[in-house]
């Protein structure tokens, strides 16, 4: 994976076409805000650090036709469940959705999920704009991304 | 067609290499009073004597060998440990970097697992994964 962006956690583990039931995520990475360095990072990330099982799922809106509301409704509901199959629960996990049809209708979508457990953000491939869902994680999300 | 990955990992080749080395020098440093000519010399003898035990020690424990096909895949570490997989006992495969900075490719069989040592046999990990997973789901394909 190449880009930009800003230390969240020590991601160590990433799947390709990763499949949860009916539904397959391009991609999703875990891993921990705890991270495992040498001596003094690790000393201090052990002191500073929480210890948080995190995850990150990849999702493309143009790979459906006719994305929607329920189809998002369903993403949020594979992700939880995710969540909490995870060994070691996952504590935050974000969704991107990527794309570049329906931007504008899709924005709406995200913007009104008010769930807050899981940080849903929506790239806009063409323009490169971030939108996000209106919980405490995906309003984070945009402080973390660069694109 | 058999494909066979076996470099040289050379990080194990000088960890046998200083082991043995050490081996001797603790050795000579226990015996009785050496004369200062014979010193350069069992240093000299040290070095090859190292180079030759550690070659084997490598070859006999850390060496990896990794030979696989469309069917399955044997990995191979040293002379007793010999491991073969069918590349349809497994549903999922990931990428994980371990806390040395590696990469393995991970297959996943239901909760279980097994690492493949991507970094190790020096393959780039991210062609590597890809090619795992197009040899898993071709596998599982046929099944």
């Amino acid at each position: 994976m190449t880009g930009r962006g800003r230390w969240i956690a020590d991601f160590n583990e990433s799947f390709r076409n990763f499949r949860i039931n009916d539904v397959e995520f391009d991609a999703f990475v875990h891993g921990n805000t705890r991270m495992k360095g040498f001596l003094l990072s690790r000393l201090f990330s052990f002191l500073l650090n929480p210890n948080y099982s995190i995850g990150c799922f990849f999702f493309s809106t143009d790979s459906v036709k006719n994305f929607d509301k329920k189809h998002l409704i369903k993403l949020i509901t594979v992700v939880k469940s995710c969540m909490k199959e995870k060994e070691d629960e996952m504590k935050w996990a974000w969704l991107f959705l990527f794309g570049t049809e329906n931007i504008e209708m899709l924005r709406k979508y995200v913007e009104g999920v008010d769930d807050q457990t899981v940080g849903i953000v929506l790239l806009d491939v063409n323009s490169k704009n971030i939108m996000h869902s209106n919980s405490y994680l995906g309003k984070q999300a945009k402080r973390y991304i660069k694109i | 067609m058999n494909r066979v990955h076996s470099p040289i990992q050379y990080y194990s080749l000088f960890k046998s290499f200083i082991i043995i080395f050490l081996i001797q020098a603790i050795i000579v440093l226990f015996t009785p009073v050496l004369i200062d000519p014979l010193r350069f010399l069992i240093l000299a003898l040290n070095l090859i004597i190292s180079a030759v035990l550690g070659w084997r020690l490598y070859k006999r424990v850390y060496h990896m060998s990794l030979t696989y096909d469309n069917k399955g895949f044997t990995l191979k570490k040293g002379r007793s440990e010999e491991t073969s997989h069918n590349w349809n006992e497994f549903s999922k495969v990931s990428l994980v970097r371990t806390e040395y900075g590696d990469f393995s490719v991970r297959l996943y069989q239901n909760a279980e697992f097994f690492d493949l040592p991507a970094s190790k046999l020096k393959l780039n990990p991210f062609d590597f994964r890809l090619e795992v997973m197009r040899l898993v789901s071709a596998s599982r394909g046929k099944k």
